[in-house]
């Protein structure tokens, strides 16, 4: 194989790569595994099931979707904790479009 | 051959009293139950009922009879609006004293008496809010006075593979049932819930925004009950219950407990640090939102005290309140021992139902003595008698505390 070839491999790979996860649902998470810590390797994938694996303990580092100083109501849900979490991002068919949840039957 | 008629007769009159039920005990007598304490409180509040109970009725410094009847929180805090007694033939539950039955204790039923003439409700306690019943004002003398903290759970049977539930999930699979196509808790048989009067669907309705009322599922009006067919379920994949945490915690051998992700919440949580702990961190520092205190309803002073004494002694040894002469029983030991998160252990609060959390420094802190007393604990706190090695916290019960 000469370089040209190799080159076009290697393109045409990375772009399906990258086509992949742009098309992925959003059962699949971790936008920021680094800073996960001790969340689950959420595998929700597209099987419609629960999605949730069982987190860790972490190492208690604080991560960058955490925070650090909670004041609101928001913030203390989403406070930095060294406890067990789960990620989980379940199917839900009858979720709006918008991402509102629709009046009850 | 025939039979002495003597004989024939002796049988029937003993027949016949061995048949007539045992007289009951009366709950009115004052000889058997001096001293008492008229409890009607929600289900969920019974174990600690039992624990505090028994040691009041053994106490030496502070002896009182508890009788106590459960039911659901907004019917009890209907009965205190009105001014209801407990009525007469109503079977109210007692504490035997270790005398009285050397073999009873906590894990048994309760004996029961039977009230012969109505008995005013001394205490009331609703497992949540008050404005989740009714939004009128109590009446006088009545007041309500925070006690011990109430968590709930979402529970799976211990084959389930689930391991959380999101609020948006609870909202679709309780309020649409098989129509919200929430897999795998799609079979409304297998939803088991509570009546809309129960604090436990109370509390958990305003955790996923479906109002109790509107509940998919199948009520029933025990938490034993639910307990039950959850944990023997022949689907247990799609089997899903609601229950009080101290519930979950008495039978972790027979369910598992859901991590819950609140809405606005990136994750979801366990009601305790790990799903093996007992130390309900996750609820007291704000990551887990399935709570409401308990709501002590009794005639106040006003300070807004218990006026009654022995009312006064209950609610002073829930609440870990200074006692003097020191009692031979400790309250706030008891009230963890059974699940229940004293106020001064928490690190949020909230004013209603659902309400949003906001941070909380409690007067008199106990978290390390909290997290002490747990159940599996692993956490020491620093021995103390006064301040002095606490750097810069406070001495309090033998512990230092942070503030």
């Amino acid at each position: 194989m000469n370089r040209r070839a190799l080159f076009l491999f290697l393109t045409l790979g990375a772009s399906v790569v990258v086509g992949q996860a742009a098309c992925s649902n959003d059962d699949t998470v971790h936008d920021d595994p680094q800073t996960d810590s001790g969340a689950a390797a959420d595998t929700g994938g597209g099987g419609g099931g629960d999605g949730g694996g069982g987190g860790d303990g972490g190492d208690g580092a604080p991560g960058d979707d955490c925070v650090k100083d909670p004041q609101t109501h928001e913030e203390l849900l989403n406070a930095c904790t060294d406890a067990v979490k789960i990620d989980k991002q379940p199917k839900l068919p009858l979720l709006l479009a918008d991402g509102g949840l629709p009046s009850l039957p | 051959m025939r039979g002495s008629p003597w004989l024939g007769s002796l049988l029937f009159v003993a027949a016949f009293l061995l048949a007539r039920p045992a007289r009951a005990v009366s709950c009115n007598d004052a000889a058997t139950f001096p001293n008492t304490l008229v409890i009607e409180s929600g289900d969920t509040q019974e174990p600690l009922l039992k624990a505090m109970g028994q040691k009041l009725r053994n106490s030496t410094t502070n002896p009182v009879n508890l009788l106590y009847v459960t039911t659901g929180s907004c019917t009890l805090i209907d009965d205190m609006y009105n001014k209801r007694p407990i009525a007469a033939g109503t079977n109210l539950f007692y504490l035997p004293s270790t005398t009285e039955d050397p073999a009873w204790d906590v894990s048994k039923a309760s004996p029961t008496c039977t009230v012969d003439a109505a008995l005013p409700i001394d205490i009331a306690i609703s497992a949540t809010f008050v404005s989740s019943c009714t939004q009128n004002a109590l009446p006088a003398p009545l007041g309500t006075i925070s006690g011990p903290i109430q968590g709930y759970t979402f529970v799976v049977p211990k084959a389930s593979q689930q391991q959380a539930i999101t609020a948006e999930e609870g909202y679709f699979t309780f309020g649409f049932g098989q129509s919200g196509q929430i897999q795998p808790w799609i079979d409304e048989q297998l939803l088991f819930i509570r009546p809309p009067t129960k604090s436990t669907v109370l509390t958990m309705a305003a955790a996923i925004g479906v109002p109790a009322a509107k509940w998919k599922g199948q009520p029933r009006d025990k938490s034993p009950e639910v307990l039950n067919l959850v944990a023997t379920s022949p689907n247990p994949e799609k089997t899903i219950g609601i229950l009080g945490a101290e519930v979950y915690d008495a039978n972790r051998d027979k369910v598992s407990v859901l991590a819950y992700r609140a809405y606005k919440q990136r994750y979801a949580y366990f009601p305790d640090s790990t799903p093996t702990s007992f130390d309900k961190r996750n609820l007291r520092d704000g990551h887990y939102t399935p709570w409401a205190p308990t709501v002590y309803i009794t005639a106040v002073d006003a300070q807004n005290a218990p006026s009654a004494p022995r009312a006064r002694l209950f609610v002073d040894l829930v609440l870990g309140n200074a006692i003097a002469p020191k009692p031979d029983v400790d309250g706030l030991a008891t009230v963890i021992s059974k699940g229940l998160i004293p106020d001064c252990a928490m690190k949020v609060s909230r004013q209603f139902e659902g309400g949003n959390l906001s941070l909380y420094t409690p007067a008199a802190a106990c978290s390390c003595y909290y997290e002490s007393k747990v159940q599996g604990s692993t956490t020491t706190c620093t021995a103390c008698t006064d301040d002095g090695p606490c750097h810069g916290g406070k001495c309090r019960r033998g512990v230092c505390e942070a503030q």
